[in-house]
């Protein structure tokens, strides 16, 4: 029987335990036979192994208390909304800032409307108002003078 | 969330795999491990723990694939197995994890990659590939000139 070419896929699912159950046995004879297989089966192994021990670690430290906290507590996913507070990294949102302007905005316009209102501020439309009232009082004839 | 308490044991996990997948800042992998909280609390509650866990680790990678790539600093260069692994596109680097650190099945990390089984071991076949490239390419560079330091980026 002509034995089938071993791909880096096939290597890899037998790495993973993946392979079926057929291609097993052949593919272990491959790397047994082959070197440049044996040495890549290696290396990948090995590279799975690093990776594991790097975040090892990761696993074995104290969940930080704003991830457990609320897990314990049934208003989990209440508590989970309210954390929206909590600053963030990728994507900063600056909510107070924006509402702060808003007001700011507002507080202007309100004084402005109530010097405009009291007189105190000198207006050019209510000026040509003005004009056109005393223009209207004036008898015909001395309009167009 | 009736299975809420005993979802604190799979957090260690979940962080993991975060940190992992960010590989260069603890902080904001454990900002998108509570984004994805938050995100499965807008959710209908999942059936069950595996099924949590799985929607826990899709939105991981959602995040991390929309999340800017943080720039590495100069002055802190990582130790080559970080660096290579940072080096790795963000499907392959997901790919890799999924089945190294994760120990998922084929058909389980093609589904939270969200391709089809084809594709992941391509990408997974690819990532482990380029990894090796990577580190032999650092691991040479270190021994050929250890006595060379960065002095302008």
């Amino acid at each position: 029987m002509r034995q089938r070419t071993i791909t880096d896929a096939d290597l890899c699912a037998y790495l993973d335990n993946e392979a079926p159950a057929a291609r097993v046995s052949e593919i272990a004879a491959a790397t047994q036979d082959n070197r440049e297989l044996r040495n890549k089966l290696k290396a990948w192994r090995a590279q799975d192994q690093w990776l594991r021990a790097l975040f090892a670690p990761v696993a074995q430290e104290p969940v930080p208390n704003f991830l457990t906290q609320d897990f314990a507590n049934p208003r989990a996913p209440a508590l989970l909304h309210e954390q929206d507070k909590m600053p963030s990294l990728a994507h900063p949102k600056d909510e107070t800032l924006m509402w702060k302007m808003i007001a700011l905005t507002l507080g202007i316009l309100l004084f402005a409307t109530a010097l405009y209102a009291s007189g105190l501020i000198p207006s050019t439309s209510r000026g040509t108002m003005i004009t056109i009232e005393k223009i209207k009082d004036q008898p015909r004839s001395l309009r167009g003078s | 969330m009736p299975f809420a308490p005993s979802l604190s044991a799979l957090l260690p996990r979940l962080r993991r795999f975060a940190a992992a997948l960010c590989v260069t800042s603890r902080e904001r992998a454990d900002e998108w491990v509570l984004r994805a909280l938050k995100e499965l609390s807008y959710d209908p509650p999942a059936p069950s723990e595996a099924d949590w866990y799985f929607w826990a680790r899709a939105h991981l990678i959602h995040l991390a694939e929309a999340s800017p790539k943080i720039p590495r600093a100069p002055q802190a260069p990582l130790p080559p197995l970080e660096a290579a692994l940072l080096d790795l596109p963000l499907g392959h680097r997901a790919a890799l994890l999924l089945v190294t650190l994760e120990g998922c099945s084929y058909e389980e990390a093609a589904r939270l990659c969200g391709i089809s089984r084809a594709v992941f071991v391509s990408r997974l076949t690819s990532a482990r590939h380029m990894l090796a490239h990577f580190l032999a390419e650092r691991q040479q560079g270190m021994e050929q000139a250890p006595y060379l330091r960065l002095v302008k980026s």
